[in-house]
C-alpha cells in the first residue's frame, strides 16, 4: 500500500484520526479563505481536459452541486 | 460520499495538477507535455480504482493557479456556477456536513468497510533501481526549467528536475541539484554499454558556478534506471540570466531499440510553483512555519535568531530583520513566505526595509 496516492487516505477516510487533524495547517486554511476567488464568487472560466484529451470547459459544470477535489499520483 | 450523493445530482470530480511529490509512490516525474500528463491522470483513475472521474489541469496549470495553488484543495460549486465552500486540504468529513446542509441527508451513509477499491501498482520501472547512489540534496526547492521541445524529436525519456537551496534563490549564491530523472510512462533505462548521460551549461559571463559540464558515473550493468544527479557550487547567478543546459544520453525502450538524445533546457534562477516538493518535502509551497525548519533551527516562539539560520541566509539577516530584534519572528518569516511563494520573479526586491 506504499504506493497508494497520499490523498487517496483522506478520500476514504469518513473520519480523521485525532493525529491528522492536529497536523492539518490551520493557518493555510485561514490564508486559502482569504484569497480570491472567495465563497460567493464564481468559479473561473477555463479550458480542462478529460483523461482522454476532450476539452472541458469549467462553466460547463452549472447545473448541479459539484465537489472537484485536487489531486495527483503522489 | 460519491455513492451517497450521486443519486442526489452531485457531481464530483478529481483535478489531476502537477505532481506534489514527484519522485515518491512510483518514481513519478513531471510531465513536459499534455499527452504525459493525460497518461498520468488515466494511471491515477487505475491506480485509485475510483470510479469518480477526472479532469486534467492545462499544463499552464491554470486551474491550480485560479483555485489558490494548493496541493490538495477542495471546493464545493454551487448550481449557479459560484464558490460555496472551499478548503485548502481536502477534508471528506467536512465535505459530507457541507452536501447535508446544501442538499439535505442520506438516508444511509456509505462507509470505507462499504467500497471495494479495484487499487493497481504504479507503473513499473523497466530496469534496476538503487545501483547509483542518490545525491543528498536537502531543503532544495524547484526551480523553473523551461525544456526546448521539438515536436518532431524523441520524448524527453529522461527529465531534468532542477533544484536551488534558499541561498541561491534568495541571493544567487547556493547549491544547484540537477537530476536527470527517467520517465516510467516511456518505459526507458540507461544504455550503459554507451559513454554516460552528458550535460553542459551555456551562461552568460556574469554567472559563475564550480563546473560549467558533468558526466554520469560509470555504471557496471548494462542498464538501470536511476536518477544521474549533480550538485553544482554557484558562486553568482543574477536573477535575469537565464542558464542553457543541454544534455546528451543513450536510453532503450522495452522493445530494445535505444536512442541517442540530444536535448536542451532554459534554467531560470527562480521558484517553481509548480515543481512539487521531491521525495515528501513540502509540495513547493512556503509557510512560514516550514521555511522556519527550512533555513534554520528555531528557538522559543518559533523564533530563528542569526547564528540559528543557515550561513548563506546569515549576510542578508539583518534585512530580513525588519523589527530589528534580532529575531526572524513569524511575520518576518510569513513575508518571506509571501515573496517566495507568489513575489519572486526576477527584479523584484526581497522583504526587508525600502532602501
Amino acid at each position: 500500500m506504499r504506493w497508494m496516492p497520499r490523498f487517496v487516505f483522506a478520500l476514504l477516510a469518513t473520519a480523521l484520526p485525532a493525529v491528522a487533524l492536529a497536523q492539518q495547517p490551520r493557518k493555510s486554511e485561514e490564508d486559502f479563505a482569504k484569497e480570491k476567488p472567495a465563497v460567493g464568487d464564481p468559479l473561473p472560466d477555463l479550458t480542462v481536459y478529460s483523461p482522454d484529451g476532450k476539452e472541458v470547459k469549467t462553466s460547463s459544470l452549472r447545473g448541479h452541486y459539484t465537489v472537484l477535489t485536487f489531486g495527483c499520483l503522489t | 460520499m460519491y455513492r451517497d450523493y450521486g443519486p442526489k445530482g452531485v457531481k464530483f470530480f478529481f483535478i489531476y495538477k502537477t505532481l506534489a511529490h514527484p519522485e515518491l509512490a512510483g518514481n513519478y516525474v513531471q510531465p513536459f507535455t499534455l499527452e504525459e500528463r493525460l497518461a498520468q491522470a488515466r494511471q491515477a483513475e487505475k491506480q485509485l480504482g475510483a470510479t469518480i472521474p477526472w479532469l486534467v489541469d492545462d499544463m499552464d496549470n491554470r486551474l491550480k493557479h485560479a483555485l489558490g495553488d494548493r496541493p490538495n484543495s477542495e471546493l464545493i460549486i454551487d448550481p449557479e456556477g459560484r464558490i460555496v465552500r472551499k478548503r485548502a486540504w481536502s477534508f471528506p468529513a467536512e465535505v459530507r456536513k457541507d452536501l447535508e446542509k446544501l442538499v439535505g441527508p442520506v438516508e444511509r451513509i456509505t462507509n470505507e468497510s462499504d467500497v471495494v477499491l479495484k487499487l493497481q501498482p504504479p507503473v513499473k520501472t523497466p530496469a534496476a533501481r538503487g545501483v547509483v547512489p542518490r545525491v543528498p540534496r536537502p531543503a532544495m526547492q524547484a526551480i523553473v526549467m523551461e525544456p526546448q521541445i521539438d515536436p518532431k524529436g524523441p520524448p524527453f525519456y529522461a527529465k531534468l528536475r532542477a533544484e536551488a537551496d534558499a541561498g541561491l534563490l534568495m541571493t544567487g549564491k547556493g547549491k544547484l541539484y540537477l537530476g536527470f530523472h527517467l520517465d516510467p510512462f516511456h518505459q526507458a533505462h540507461w544504455n550503459n554499454l554507451t559513454p554516460p548521460l552528458r550535460f553542459k551549461l551555456e551562461v552568460p559571463e556574469e554567472v559563475k558556478l564550480d563546473k560549467m559540464s558533468g558526466e554520469a558515473p560509470k555504471v557496471q550493468e548494462t542498464s538501470d534506471a536511476d536518477p544521474r544527479e549533480f550538485l553544482l557550487a554557484v558562486e553568482s547567478w543574477p536573477e535575469d540570466k537565464p542558464i542553457r543546459l543541454t544534455v546528451t544520453y543513450s536510453a532503450c525502450v522495452e522493445d530494445k531499440s535505444c536512442h541517442a538524445v540530444q536535448q536542451s533546457y532554459v534554467l531560470r534562477r527562480q521558484r517553481d510553483r509548480d515543481g512539487g516538493g521531491a521525495r515528501g518535502e513540502g509540495a513547493g509551497y512556503w509557510d512560514a512555519e516550514g521555511l522556519a525548519r527550512q533555513i534554520g533551527t528555531a528557538g522559543a516562539e518559533g523564533k530563528l535568531s542569526k547564528d540559528k539560520v543557515m550561513g548563506l541566509v546569515r549576510p542578508h539577516f539583518e534585512k530580513l530583520d525588519t523589527n530589528k530584534d534580532g529575531f526572524l519572528d513569524a511575520e518576518e518569516l510569513k513575508a518571506l513566505a509571501e515573496w517566495l511563494n507568489h513575489h519572486h520573479q526576477p527584479g523584484t526586491p526581497a522583504p526587508g526595509p525600502k532602501q
